[in-house]
């Protein structure tokens, strides 16, 4: 029924380069009521992909890629919204600014450069310019100092150019975000203000492998996981020479295990040894009836005697055994009361 | 041979400061000559400069040891220690155990220690801390990790386990192959 109903109704427009098909009929109503209108969606449905893809085949030239029959959509031909507000307008920079007010235009310079010392063509920038930092032989003009050292005078202005570019370059930035706009992407590929940690990640691994070296001598910034196998090739500090480098590595995870530590003190240890003398002064005072000893004065440097002992200094040793076991029990008796008064161990019972 | 990178050095430190704590210092600056740890096959050596440096003259599929072999890196890179690290171990060790007689050759087949066998514990042990085992003559026969702390093992039945072992002087003859690789 639906097919009849096709031949006098609307003819459905196409959008090929979407993949569109627009069918502007109205549904059946009577086949949208109860049970057929499942069977009725579908039949629609299908007659309406057949069409477009019907359409496909009879428009657009057929190609042949090595096995399969393709053929190219053309450009999509209806106008979609845009997903986001277009962005702002970038506000020009000092210079832009300055060159528009004097109408500088950018003169296009050719690579290539007559160079006289040698008598070659070299080109203006990169390899093999004629730089003039690398020159041999240098005047030194009659304005200036004769023990002045003029190599190190062009690095010195080198250094001050390139610093006073990049100021520059940061101050652009920072009136740029002033006025509301976002921080400029990456040259390699990620950054701008809407950047996921995931790209900006990439694009930190893509710049420090962007050089002449691939990445081998790029060093790792702040806390940096460098993934496993990652980069051209692993890269190990020498064997012998010197050990600084080692070192410097093993002060460094020393410091972190140190860091890591959750009881500098050792507050069990501490007690333990405080419940020991507690009870070793417990067993003084029921030794002594609670009386103290004087305590022994403890020489400095009293070496032991290996060996075979006469009696004689068999019998001082008791003695001074037993003078030192009442002495430390003393002792013991007193550090117990100091640390019974200390704030930071043992309870007051 | 190879200096350890950064992780490999994390590696063995923790472990060996399981056992000695801060006395690692110890290890590593010493007064008597400049002594440093070498990657070679898998296995983490430890060695005075000298001798090390001699040793990078050997081809590396003929160099079968240098120093001492602290210890070697599984396959998915945990480190374990062996016993020949047991001589740097023994001196500072932070938390030990004594085995009574009886229980010594238990321990030296490669069992672990029963409180039936525990003769001497340091204070104030923590529980899974690393323990380096002796006799009680002092001669230290090995290490494992505590299976309780001291407070604990005071009060544990006669049958219950108090040290893990984990390496032992018997290992020296029943793994001769595999101690050096």
């Amino acid at each position: 029924h639906a097919m009849s109903v096709l031949a006098t109704s609307v003819p459905p427009t196409f959008d090929l380069g979407l993949l569109l098909i627009n069918n502007p009929n109205p549904l059946d109503p009577a086949s949208t009521r109860g049970p057929e209108l499942e069977p009725y969606l579908a039949a629609v449905a299908r007659e309406n992909a057949q069409s477009l893809l019907s359409e496909i085949w009879q428009r657009l030239p057929a190609e042949r890629v090595e096995d399969a029959v393709v053929a190219p959509l053309p450009p999509p031909s209806t106008p979609l919204p845009r997903e986001k507000p277009p962005p702002k307008p970038k506000p020009p920079s000092r210079w832009e600014e300055f060159a528009r007010l004097k109408s500088i235009r950018r003169n296009k310079k050719e690579q290539a450069v007559w160079d006289e010392a040698t008598g070659e063509w070299r080109p203006r920038w990169g390899y093999g310019r004629a730089d003039p930092s690398k020159e041999w032989l240098l005047e030194v003009p009659a304005s200036a100092d004769p023990n002045e050292d003029q190599f190190g005078r062009l690095k010195k202005e080198k250094k001050e150019r390139v610093a006073k570019n990049e100021l520059q370059r940061l101050k652009n930035i920072s009136r740029n975000m002033r006025l509301g706009g976002t921080l400029p992407a990456l040259s390699a590929g990620g950054g701008g203000a809407t950047s996921s940690s995931k790209e900006l990640k990439r694009a930190l691994v893509v710049a420090k492998r962007s050089d002449a070296s691939v990445g081998q001598f790029s060093a790792k910034v702040g806390g940096e996981k460098v993934g496993h196998l990652q980069g051209r090739r692993r890269h190990f500090l020498p064997n012998t020479g010197s050990l600084t480098a080692e070192r410097g590595i093993q002060e460094q995870v020393l410091k972190e295990l140190a860091a890591r530590r959750t009881d500098p003190l050792n507050t069990e240890r501490a007690v333990n040894r405080l419940q020991q003398q507690r009870e070793q002064s417990g067993d003084a005072a029921n030794a002594v009836n609670g009386r103290r000893r004087p305590q022994k004065k403890k020489t400095a440097g009293k070496v032991s005697t290996e060996g075979g002992k006469s009696r004689r200094q068999n019998a001082r040793d008791s003695k001074s055994r037993k003078y030192k076991k009442a002495a430390a029990s003393g002792r013991a008796n007193q550090k117990m009361k100091s640390l019974m008064k200390s704030k930071t161990l043992g309870k007051r019972k | 041979m190879r200096p350890l990178t950064e992780d490999e050095t994390k590696a063995v430190f923790v472990k060996l400061s399981k056992f000695i704590g801060d006395s690692l210092t110890a290890l590593l600056n010493r007064a008597d000559q400049q002594y440093c740890l070498r990657l070679h096959r898998c296995r983490v050596y430890y060695a005075p400069e000298p001798t090390m440096k001699r040793a990078a003259n050997v081809q590396r599929k003929q160099l079968l040891s240098f120093g001492t072999c602290l210890g070697k890196f599984t396959k998915s890179n945990k480190f374990h220690l062996q016993v020949t690290a047991l001589d740097f171990l023994a001196p500072y060790a932070k938390h030990k155990i004594w085995l009574k007689p009886s229980a010594e050759q238990q321990f030296l087949y490669g069992h672990h220690v029963t409180k039936a066998g525990l003769g001497r514990i340091t204070d104030a042990t923590p529980q899974y801390a690393g323990l380096v085992v002796y006799s009680m003559s002092d001669t230290p026969l090995g290490f494992g990790v505590a299976a309780k702390s001291t407070l604990q093992s005071r009060k544990a039945d006669p049958m219950a386990l108090v040290c893990f072992h984990q390496a032992d002087i018997g290992e020296y003859i029943r793994s001769e192959a595999t101690l050096f690789g």
